[in-house]
């Protein structure tokens, strides 16, 4: 369970104090998948660096599963950028997360073949990160992000460097692996497609200072849903409709 | 393709050498017909015979060893004192503004302005010349590492941050590696001034050393000589560039693994 509580954040700029937010507040239920979508500047990725703990210079709170744990153990987040090391093989890069926090390497190494496996780039483990292409190292940082099998999993627009096919493929693997381990959610995205395809709920933030425009529940009867059967779904285009209705321009 | 790949590499050492070869055979000709032009400017054939009889002698490889131990104790100690203080500087923002005047005074004093305080509080021993190599190399290794520490990718410390690493965590597994090609590119840089601070400690005072034997023969106006040590000193600065090149490769493996 995510709380975010009456958050006010401000920015110093050259013309001072310019705020952010103005009393954000929402609630991501456990399991659920979520999707925050906004114009750029919107404060989207400030929002995740609060989350996360890497951003402390706010008012308000944020509550994450009670706060028992350190934050880390709970959050894992992946960024826009793949952040791959270029000094170390992918495997190095891909349990990097899980040394820092301690964890034995040789779980760690276990998982990462799996989903280097399932991923299909268990060639790839000993190569170096200027090698692979972008798809490829997007494939890793995912990897590198889930195997800490935290509870909550940020992804800062992950996909939106990489070719269409790609991006099918590494949505179905996350929102599979979610449903699977029932992992909380917060996907940050510029693409209404992608965030219908995966989510139980999306959330539209405004221009400066950001508030929540647009707060819906995504619901698509589907057995076995993933990215390609929800954007068949007849009730898609109707969510398409009332997303890009209210989407700021 | 590999026989081909020879021949071009060949044909670019001939292309290469082709302009030193022209200019050596203007020089000794040149040169040759008037007695007073020898004296002053020597030629060729004269540098080789005194490379000859200096190298048999052991005299030039004998001030050869001294400079180059001079050049790589203080290459070594002002490298490892400069990355160490600079990488230090890293820990602490309030350090580092507070010795940022400190280490542009020393770094824009030049090492001929030092040598004399050196060799005072030094002597005239091997030591002064490994002090002076050391002041030459300190500042540009201290800066260059402190840059490569500061310039070290924001995302990338976040993202250990995000997975809780502490400094030191970012320092071992960001920092350190990611400044290593600006280590790198100071120690390059530093060969020459080692070699600098090396030189003028034995230009104002020394009883053997390259520098010491350019200064002895300028002053008894054996050109030939003059130039045998200049070309010892070459040698001795291709072979520090060549072993920064190995270390280079060495340490950036993963540069040569991604090409």
């Amino acid at each position: 369970m995510i709380k975010v509580k009456n958050i006010c954040k401000h920015f110093e700029t050259t013309n001072g104090k310019e705020l952010l937010f103005n009393n954000l507040s929402f609630e991501v239920p456990n399991g659920q998948f979520l999707s925050i979508l906004g114009p750029n500047g919107c404060g989207k990725s400030t929002l995740f660096n609060l989350i996360t703990g890497v951003d402390s210079n706010y008012a308000g709170k944020i509550i994450i599963n009670s706060n028992s744990n350190p934050i880390h153990k709970s959050v894992s987040y992946m960024l826009q950028n793949d952040l791959l090391l270029p000094w170390l093989p992918v495997i190095d890069n891909i349990i990097i997360g899980g040394t820092i926090q301690g964890m034995s390497k040789a779980e760690l190494i276990e998982k990462s073949n799996y989903y280097l496996n399932l991923l299909k780039i268990e060639h790839l483990k000993n190569k170096y990160p200027t090698n692979l292409s972008g798809g490829e190292r997007q494939k890793v940082a995912l990897i590198r992000t889930i195997i800490l099998g935290t509870e909550i999993l940020l992804l800062d627009e992950p996909f939106s460097a990489i070719d269409y096919n790609t991006r099918l493929e590494l949505q179905a693997t996350i929102y599979k692996y979610a449903e699977e381990n029932n992992t909380t959610v917060i996907l940050v995205s510029h693409d209404i497609d992608e965030a219908i395809a995966v989510s139980d709920r999306i959330i539209i933030l405004g221009a400066k200072p950001n508030g929540i425009i647009l707060d819906i529940s995504i619901e698509l009867e589907i057995k076995n849903r993933n990215p390609v059967t929800a954007r068949q779904h007849s009730e898609f285009a109707k969510y398409f409709k009332t997303v890009w209705e209210n989407y700021p321009r | 393709m590999g026989k081909l790949s020879k021949m071009k590499q060949f044909k670019t050492y001939c292309l290469t050498s082709l302009p030193l070869i022209v200019f050596l055979l203007i020089w000794e000709f040149l040169v040759s017909p008037i007695g007073k032009n020898t004296f002053l400017f020597s030629k060729p054939s004269l540098i080789l015979k005194s490379l000859k009889e200096n190298t048999i002698n052991l005299i030039l490889p004998y001030d050869f060893l001294i400079t180059g131990l001079e050049t790589l104790l203080g290459f070594l100690l002002g490298n490892l004192i400069g990355i160490l203080l600079g990488f230090g500087l890293w820990y602490s923002t309030k350090l580092a503004e507070i010795s940022r005047p400190y280490i542009i005074a020393i770094g824009s004093v030049p090492v001929f302005a030092l040598a004399p305080i050196t060799i005072i509080w030094f002597g005239t021993g091997i030591f002064a010349k490994v002090m002076l190599a050391t002041i030459s190399t300190f500042t540009i290794a201290l800066i260059q590492a402190y840059t490569g520490a500061k310039n070290a990718d924001k995302n990338q410390i976040k993202l250990l941050k995000t997975f809780g690493a502490n400094k030191n965590q970012i320092f071992f597994k960001i920092i350190i590696p990611s400044s290593l090609t600006w280590v790198l590119s100071s120690l390059k840089l530093n060969v020459s001034f080692a070699l600098l601070g090396a030189f003028i400690g034995e230009f104002i005072s020394a009883e053997n050393g390259l520098g010491f034997r350019m200064i002895k023969a300028s002053s008894l106006y054996n050109t030939s000589l003059l130039f045998s040590a200049l070309l010892y000193f070459l040698i001795l600065s291709f072979i520090f560039n060549y072993a920064i090149n190995i270390l280079e490769k060495t340490v950036l493996f993963w540069k040569e693994k991604s090409n």
